[in-house]
């Protein structure tokens, strides 16, 4: 038995210590994915202490079989895509401006230049995902920043693997327009004897 | 222009031998939707995850002690309506043999008997049903537990009721 099965043995049998100890391993992670889905900071903070709430709420449905972090960022995204459809129609800034999370740049990377046009571009990344459909955000946020497989993706999702590869691709496609929309160099030409880009 | 097989490298990131590699940068020097999904291919790969907010460990502790408080509330108070409940149906059940009983006081005792039959029912009563419900989980909803709480109170009243009238019997047979 590791020793996250063992916290979690004792987090069924009512030690609140041992659930602590798991909080504290995932909060990065469940915060990660309440982040990127909610697109702002205080929104995804209250979305993470929720889904832990819930988790201990229903550890002793949890299937000990099943690895937990996918249980875990299952909950997470459930509820992060109920709380986007409640807020769908009401007046939402996608805007994340002072309510947004600046991402540190990693001090130690060879290049600081090469750093900075990153992370220019993980802000963009963040504000075109939160154009997306729910469910689509959520499964490319499984995919890309919790390296989830399509079979884990669609476990957690309730999704088949074919609908979470229909997903992935459609989201991925929908990045690209936009991303090339708001990019000058990237403009799509067409030339008269070209086909259509799409 | 053609994008495939172009698209599908990107899509599904399949790893390419070096004459694929180099058709593809050729095509991403001349193709802007398909250097547009490279670039996103690339961000996504090097996306990081983010720290929460300092505190967010005792924050939730906080959260998490509300959450047990409000919790033991509800069990208690739970526990008490149904203690409150199987003693007034116990009670609407044996009122018509208490009735008839209370008024004479060479029957006082019979009364006191009777009373401590109940109680003894009652006390078995009540320890079934906490050995009951400490099987059933907290999610049964308040119409099951009201439905089982009838059933348990019909039984006691069923006990005192047998309880009440071998007593009679009993007095019969010495008289």
């Amino acid at each position: 038995m590791t020793e996250e099965q063992a916290w979690i043995r004792r987090a069924q049998q009512g030690d609140e210590a041992a659930f602590t100890r798991l909080v504290e391993a995932y909060q990065k992670p469940v915060y990660s994915l309440c982040y990127r889905m909610l697109g702002q900071a205080e929104a995804a903070e209250d979305a993470a202490q929720e889904t832990f709430l819930k988790a201990y709420r229903n550890l002793n449905r949890y299937d000990n079989e099943r690895p937990f972090a996918t249980w875990l960022l299952s909950i997470a995204a459930h509820h992060c895509i109920d709380q986007l459809r409640r807020l769908r129609f009401l007046a939402f800034s996608l805007d994340s401006g002072e309510e947004g999370q600046t991402e540190l740049p990693d001090r130690f990377a060879p290049d600081p230049e090469t750093e900075a046009v990153r992370q220019q571009d993980n802000e963009r990344l963040h504000h075109l995902l939160q154009t997306l459909d729910p469910l689509d955000r959520a499964a490319l946020v499984l995919r890309y920043w919790h390296d989830a497989s399509e079979v884990e993706i669609a476990q957690a999702l309730r999704l088949t693997v074919p609908a979470v590869k229909s997903r992935l691709h459609r989201a991925r496609h929908l990045l690209a327009r936009r991303w090339a929309e708001e990019t000058p160099h990237l403009h799509p030409e067409r030339n008269a004897y070209e086909s259509p880009a799409f | 222009m053609n994008h495939r097989p172009f698209e599908d490298w990107l899509l599904e990131e399949t790893p390419l031998s070096p004459v694929q590699q180099a058709e593809l940068e050729a095509h991403l020097a001349a193709c802007p939707a398909c250097r547009a999904l490279a670039e996103v291919n690339l961000a996504l790969h090097t996306a990081r995850l983010l720290d929460p907010p300092p505190g967010f460990l005792e924050r939730f502790q906080k959260r998490l002690a509300v959450e047990r408080a409000a919790k033991q509330r509800r069990t208690f108070f739970g526990w008490f309506l149904l203690t409150l409940g199987g003693v007034l149906l116990l009670l609407w059940f044996a009122w018509p043999f208490l009735a008839g009983e209370l008024s004479p006081l060479k029957a006082a005792g019979e009364v006191w008997v009777t009373l401590v039959n109940l109680l003894v029912s009652l006390q078995v009563f009540l320890r079934s049903a906490q050995t009951l419900f400490q099987v059933v989980p907290d999610f049964l909803l308040g119409a099951l537990w009201l439905t089982l709480l009838a059933a348990l109170g019909l039984w006691g009243s069923l006990w005192a009721l047998s309880l009440q009238k071998f007593a009679r019997l009993t007095q019969g047979v010495s008289r």
